[in-house]
């Protein structure tokens, strides 16, 4: 099973890494790209967030838009704003450092920030997740 | 203008309790007004929705899921917390 350590870095401003990973969460590079039959989109490298408390995958709207990724369904969705309908979309889902790739649903919501990908319990299912907090680091097995 | 995939999500809501009753937890793969056919997974209902319809549109659901929840938390947080921060 292939493993990866992601160190939360200490920043120039002193803050230390058991401070960055407590404030911006635990985060995983991504390569996301477009699935068509004819064609396969360029692939675009993205930080993710990883949320153990958000049941599905997320990617901001503007960023689906930009990979020109497919919508394959709407559902309602409950956040912070209540229930609200949200575009469904697909997308080839790859971690270099795991050496994993995946189809799966993207739910298109407008993030408004970094990171534009938030990863769910749907993508932690096939994973183990160690969160280190002391060291400032995460571990990924996938 | 219609909405994308309004014939297909209203193909479903009249299939739905025939799919939940014998397809439950699999996947939907509907064109217009027919389900084509339901896979064990997500990755296989897109791998043939791209081979039979190709860009055209087609829906693919998962047949008894509940509505998804993101926790407050998630956008909440996400949209407070300092972007310049990365590992």
């Amino acid at each position: 099973m292939p493993t990866h350590r992601v160190p939360h870095s200490s920043d120039a401003r002193g803050v230390t890494p058991q401070q960055v990973l407590a404030r911006s969460g635990p985060r995983l590079q991504l390569e996301i790209r477009a699935l068509r039959r004819d064609w396969a989109g360029s692939p675009v490298t993205v930080w993710a967030l990883i949320d153990t408390g958000a049941a599905e995958s997320c990617i901001d709207e503007a960023l689906a838009g930009t990979l020109g990724l497919k919508l394959i369904d709407w559902s309602g969705m409950t956040g912070i704003g209540g229930p609200a309908e949200h575009p469904v979309y697909m997308a080839e889902l790859r971690a270099p450092a795991l050496a994993w790739s995946l189809k799966d649903r993207l739910y298109g919501v407008r993030i408004d920030g970094e990171p534009p990908v938030i990863l769910g319990r749907d993508f932690l299912a096939s994973c183990v997740l160690i969160y280190d907090g002391p060291g400032g680091s995460i571990t990924i097995c996938a | 203008m219609a909405k994308p995939l309004e014939q297909e999500i209203g193909t479903f809501e009249r299939e739905r309790a025939r799919l939940e009753r014998e397809h439950g937890g699999k996947f939907a793969l509907v064109k217009g007004d027919g389900v084509v056919a339901t896979f064990d997974t997500f990755a296989n209902a897109a791998t043939e929705g791209l081979r039979l319809f190709g860009d055209e549109p087609f829906m693919i659901r998962e047949v008894g899921a509940p509505a998804p929840r993101l926790s407050v938390g998630t956008l909440y947080g996400h949209r407070h917390a300092d972007p310049s921060r990365t590992p």
